[in-house]
């Protein structure tokens, strides 16, 4: 999303939050169906599940509608959305780290259909997607906010920083700390990775 | 090593391009001197080019659950808990079903039941017993009462209920009839040949006609007056 598309964004964000606030419930529906995509997206880039992934964008969501009355004008909502969407799924990751993961059979279901190009089958159901994960999931919670924010481009450095409460600088070394992370977890793919990568067609 | 470490601490923004023309020229300087920087770049750019950079797309029916789901968590959270519990599906199906089963009950509990059976009885009437008082003593100008006052009955009193001789004990079987009443002009006006027993004689205690059980003449019995004449 460009720095032009952020902006009208967060136009559009504060006249329809003025408008919930002045008592106009239409307005709330409106604020979901354009945040939704990204909260599902990013709470998918932490649990690596899509019923996972639902449940955590609805929490989000129920929360938000709790806290719009209390919303400053100025406020950044795509922030807001960001970090409780982060806080959430970290801990509901936390809770479930040691629970065994199992296919059910929806998922077997796809994987017999057309969804190898879906990047969430990339993930669940190749070594390297398997091995991708779990280093992800091994990164400190801060270096994992500030990668997955930035790596999936849901926001810039600057609202980054907004969102984690820290300045640009720190961002800047929460980033390089996690990729540092990450490559000496999967050093060991990234000679093979590459053919499977251009295989699958998502990159 | 120093320079390497400031360096380093660059590199995850220099990938994201988030870095300033400045810091990005420092950064390339920097790489092109040091063999080690240079490689740790490398590895790091091969490494998040294999993470991918695509996520799932929420389809229209995932639209749709998360609005429902979010829609009706708001709704219930405003609701209060005992209209929750009222308006629950389940609760309201019940109520209905309990009315419907009830309903039917009570109808086919009245369609069982016999008519009553309709009994004629016959109820006794209840007649006041008359009973004769003993007249007052009184002057000459007061006039004798001319009907019999009803007063109610003692035990041993003796009544003169002529529709309900059997209830009488067997003394009284005869039943008893007051003395009919004789005319105002007969008590008023006093008789020519007045004797001192004339006088005496209605002052004793009235003596109620006893009338004897073959009398079945009961609406005009005849008077049975005891024989007081001198």
């Amino acid at each position: 999303m460009s720095e032009d598309e952020r902006t009208l964004v967060t136009a559009e964000d504060e006249l329809l939050i003025a408008r919930f606030q002045s008592g106009e419930a239409e307005a709330f529906d409106r604020l979901m169906a354009l945040h939704m995509n990204q909260v599902f997206g990013l709470a998918w880039s932490v649990l690596h599940g899509r019923e996972e992934a639902l449940d955590a964008a609805q929490e989000v969501f129920i929360k938000l509608h709790s806290a719009l009355p209390k919303f400053g004008s100025a406020a950044n909502l795509p922030a807001w959305l960001y970090r409780v969407c982060l806080n959430h799924c970290i801990d509901v990751r936390r809770k479930s780290r040691n629970a065994v993961m199992e296919l059910t059979e929806e998922d077997w279901d796809r994987l017999q259909g057309s969804d190898r190009d879906d990047p969430g089958w990339f993930v669940q159901n190749t070594e390297l997607g398997e091995a991708i994960r779990k280093a992800i999931d091994h990164l400190p919670a801060r270096q994992k906010s500030a990668f997955l924010l930035r790596h999936y481009d849901f926001l810039s450095l600057k609202e980054i920083a907004q969102t984690m409460g820290c300045t640009v600088g720190a961002v800047k070394a929460h980033l390089s700390r996690a990729t540092a992370h990450l490559r000496s977890e999967l050093s060991g793919y990234t000679g093979i990775a590459v053919g499977e990568v251009h295989d699958h067609g998502t990159l | 090593m120093e320079r390497c470490k400031k360096i380093t601490e660059l590199f995850g923004a220099y990938i994201y391009g988030d870095l300033s023309p400045e810091e990005m020229h420092r950064v390339r300087m920097h790489v092109e001197e040091c063999e080690a920087c240079a490689g740790d770049l490398d590895a790091r750019s091969r490494v998040l080019d294999i993470v991918p950079r695509q996520m799932p797309v929420l389809s229209d029916e995932d639209r749709r659950r998360i609005m429902w789901t979010v829609k009706g968590a708001i709704r219930a959270k405003n609701e209060p808990a005992r209209s929750r519990f009222f308006s629950s599906v389940y609760v309201r199906g019940f109520a209905v079903t309990a009315v419907v089963v009830a309903a039917f009950a009570a109808g086919t509990l009245i369609g069982l039941r016999k008519p009553p059976k309709i009994i004629v009885k016959q109820v006794p009437v209840k007649h006041q017993p008359i009973v004769v008082k003993e007249p007052k003593e009184r002057s000459v100008e007061q006039p004798a009462p001319v009907d019999v006052v009803p007063t109610i009955p003692e035990p041993q009193a003796i009544a003169t209920d002529l529709f309900r001789r059997d209830r009488l004990p067997n003394t009284y079987r005869g039943g008893i009839e007051p003395r009919s009443p004789k005319p105002l002009d007969a008590v008023l006006t006093p008789p020519e040949n007045l004797t001192s027993e004339d006088i005496i004689a209605p002052l004793a205690p009235a003596q109620d006609v006893l009338v004897k059980p073959s009398d079945s003449s009961v609406s005009n019995p005849k008077p049975v007056v005891p024989d007081n004449s001198p």
